[in-house]
């Protein structure tokens, strides 16, 4: 139920009972008093009639009480009959029995009657038949009129009032009311009414003391919030990198110990290899004439040995890095020494492409170490384009003290997930490494003042790309 | 020079002109009209004031109706001579008077009958039959209407009767008609004037002897020719239907020059005794 309607619904039934109290005791009491009045004042009329009667009473002057009677039915438009009756009830006037009965008979008509006397002799008596019902209507309509006005005037004072109350009071309420749902949402500068010196004043200049309070809070608690947010950011940092200095921590250690153990297996194994090798070759070189099948297995054993003495060596490489001997060196002269030392499966079909810019650019790197890079960058990209490819390689001058050497593939890529761990020790997606080609790589680059980039999407391929220090200097 | 000396002569004369014609616009004579009151004084002035009105405007005389309320104060401003003109009763010529008596100028042409009447039911047929009754009479002195059925009463049917006096002749009709009395005196020309229903209630019982009826008179001391111009008047008023109309309302339908002769010889009936002073 609106305001409005709790407001105006009492009033309005107060103006009904108002109305109904009107229409069924104030009206029939004014008319029953008017009624009452009138008949007082026909009666004081009687009497001054039946004193002007008198003296013609007396001088039997029945004309002259005729004419007087006469005159009063003609004058007094209400007077619908007047009866004189002697002492002795014989009827004086009118002329005939009675007045007109239609009139007589009609429901307003009262009687009034009026002894006239002298001293104390009785001489006649008026019998005054008044048809009050002109006066009674009269005031009836009157009345009607009065209460019509007042019931307009009472309905014009509720709509003015109406319109009032939703200036003043609903519609501050209901802007309020907006306000305060924007308020809800954190909104702060929604328009508030104009506050007047009134309760919805008060009311309104509340409002926006508490909005200005809540404003104050709100900004508190955001501030504290932002502060807790930073510190737990921090806090988040700081075990992040507790985390990751464990980590490497752990890392290290485990690398110390990888590298002691590498550096001990590879020492020891390096001679039963070189053994071996030595021993393949012997065998190959006796049996010259050996069928196909033992020529093939000592193929495959010369295979097995080299790749088990790559591994050795990248083992030691691992566990011993030795410090860069840079010198200056040009790009293509290491492009191109480190394509010489690769091979390329017979049975795989890679298109090379070389870019390196025609004009020298010199590097100041040490060329064995970062060829060993290249070659392993190059056998990486051609292993990972096993149904072949094209693999380029390009050199380019990236600032003025920075040049970038990169090997693109066209292979089938490397996911983020194997992006994050290409450079830990020990991961590897190939079925016969063991993980340590690209640690190596890493160490050796950084040893050298350069960093290594990686981009790759998958199933279009990967870049590996080498930051090395530009320049002529030497150690 | 010359022409304002004719317009100031043109001016000079007209004003002696309109002096001249000023007074029968305002007429400079004033006298007193006096009324018997037969009827009641509202009817008296309704029907006299007209009347006055219109002989003011044919003589060019003034009259002031005046005040009359009864027959006994009337016969007492009549006898000390205070109006100038009176309507009055015939016999009142007859009374002698210290002031002089009136002259008669004009009266009705239709001599008046007394009357007496009764209710038309009543079981009275002869007025002997009057015999201990009560008789309404507007006053004792009214000539056709009381003195001469009063007379008649005692002298022609030795009927000696209670007489009620009721001021005026439509006063003893209704006293009559009511039941108040059982007889009434009146004159023939009275009894026509009432209205049809009270007409219709009465039975003439008796007539009496005709008299001279009312008459208007001069004093003596009005000048012979105003007594004329309202002689003149009243017969001239007779000649058109407006004059008529408020000649009838007297009533005195055919106005005709009369004199003191037409009234000597109501002295043989004898009526002194029947006169009453009041």
């Amino acid at each position: 139920m609106s305001l409005r309607v709790k407001v105006f619904l009492p009033l309005l039934l107060a103006i009904v009972l108002l109305a109904a109290y009107i229409y069924a005791l104030w009206i029939p009491r004014v008319l029953a008093d008017a009624e009452g009045a009138y008949r007082n004042s026909v009666g004081r009329h009687l009497e001054s009639v039946a004193e002007g009667l008198v003296p013609l009473m007396l001088g039997k002057q029945l004309d002259a009480v005729y004419g007087n009677l006469d005159a009063l039915l003609q004058k007094n438009a209400d007077w619908v009959g007047v009866r004189l009756f002697d002492q002795k009830g014989r009827l004086l006037y009118p002329l005939g029995a009675s007045g007109p009965a239609s009139r007589e008979d009609r429901p307003g008509v009262r009687t009034v009657t009026q002894e006239i006397r002298y001293l104390d002799e009785k001489l006649a008596a008026m019998e005054l038949k008044v048809d009050f019902t002109p006066r009674l209507n009269e005031i009836r309509e009157r009345s009607k009129a009065l209460i019509y006005t007042l019931l307009a005037v009472l309905l014009l004072i509720l709509f003015a009032n109406g319109l009032i109350l939703d200036f003043i009071v609903r519609k501050p309420i209901r802007l309020l009311a907006d306000a305060s749902q924007r308020l809800a949402t954190g909104d702060f500068d929604m328009p508030l009414p104009k506050p007047g010196n009134d309760e919805v004043g008060i009311l309104v200049n509340s409002f926006a003391g508490m909005r200005d309070a809540v404003r104050s809070h709100t900004q508190r608690l955001s501030e504290a919030n932002e502060q807790l947010n930073r510190e737990i950011a921090e806090r988040k940092q700081a075990e992040e990198a507790l985390r990751r200095a464990q980590e490497d921590l752990v890392r290290q250690e485990k690398l110390s110990i990888l590298g002691q153990m590498s550096g001990s297996v590879g020492h020891e194994l390096r001679n039963p290899l070189g053994v071996m090798s030595n021993a393949v070759y012997f065998l190959k070189a006796v049996h010259a004439d050996a069928d196909q099948t033992t020529k093939e297995y000592l193929d495959i054993i010369g295979t097995e040995i080299a790749n088990s003495q790559r591994i050795i060596t990248d083992l030691l490489d691992f566990a011993r890095t030795s410090p860069p001997r840079r010198v200056a060196v040009t790009a293509g002269e290491l492009v191109r020494q480190s394509l010489k030392r690769c091979s390329i499966p017979k049975n795989v079909t890679v298109d090379v492409a070389v870019e390196v810019p025609e004009e020298p650019s010199m590097l100041n790197v040490d060329p064995l170490q970062m060829g060993q890079v290249l070659t392993n960058f190059i056998s990486n990209g051609v292993q990972a384009m096993p149904n072949g490819g094209s693999l380029q390689l390009a050199a380019r001058l990236v600032s003025g003290n920075e040049m970038e050497i990169s090997v693109t593939d066209t292979g089938e890529g490397i996911s983020p997930e194997n992006r994050k761990k290409l450079f830990q020790p020990l991961f590897t997606t190939k079925p016969k490494g063991i993980g340590l080609g690209l640690v190596v790589c890493k160490n050796l680059v950084e040893a050298n003042g350069g960093r290594i980039e990686v981009e790759s999407e998958p199933g279009k391929g990967a870049t590996f790309a080498l930051l090395l220090p530009a320049g002529k200097g030497g150690c | 020079m010359k022409k304002w000396s004719c317009a100031v002569l043109c001016c000079g004369i007209s004003v002696v002109l309109l002096a001249g014609a000023a007074p029968s616009a305002y007429p400079a004579q004033s006298y007193t009209f006096g009324v018997v009151p037969q009827y009641d004084q509202r009817q008296l002035h309704a029907i006299w004031q007209p009347i006055l009105g219109e002989l003011q405007r044919r003589t060019g005389i003034s009259f002031k109706l005046a005040g009359m309320p009864t027959i006994p104060a009337f016969e007492r401003e009549l006898a000390e001579g205070r109006y100038d003109f009176a309507y009055m009763n015939p016999y009142h010529l007859l009374k002698p008077s210290k002031s002089g008596s009136y002259i008669p100028l004009v009266r009705d042409g239709v001599n008046l009958r007394g009357i007496l009447v009764v209710r038309k039911e009543s079981a009275i047929k002869s007025p002997s039959e009057l015999n201990g009754k009560s008789v309404a009479f507007p006053s004792p002195n009214a000539l056709g209407a009381s003195m001469m059925l009063r007379a008649d009463l005692a002298r022609e049917f030795k009927a000696k009767v209670a007489p009620l006096y009721v001021k005026t002749h439509d006063s003893v009709y209704l006293h009559v008609v009511k039941g108040l009395a059982d007889a009434g005196g009146g004159v023939e020309k009275t009894l026509e004037e009432q209205e049809k229903p009270i007409r219709d209630a009465l039975r003439v019982l008796y007539l009496s002897r005709d008299l001279p009826p009312h008459p208007v008179a001069a004093h003596p001391k009005v000048s012979g020719a105003d007594a004329e111009k309202v002689r003149r008047a009243f017969l001239e008023m007779a000649d058109d239907q407006a004059g008529q109309a408020l000649l009838a309302r007297i009533p005195m339908k055919k106005p005709v020059s009369t004199s003191m002769n037409d009234y000597l010889r109501i002295k043989n009936f004898d009526l002194g005794a029947f006169w009453v002073e009041e």
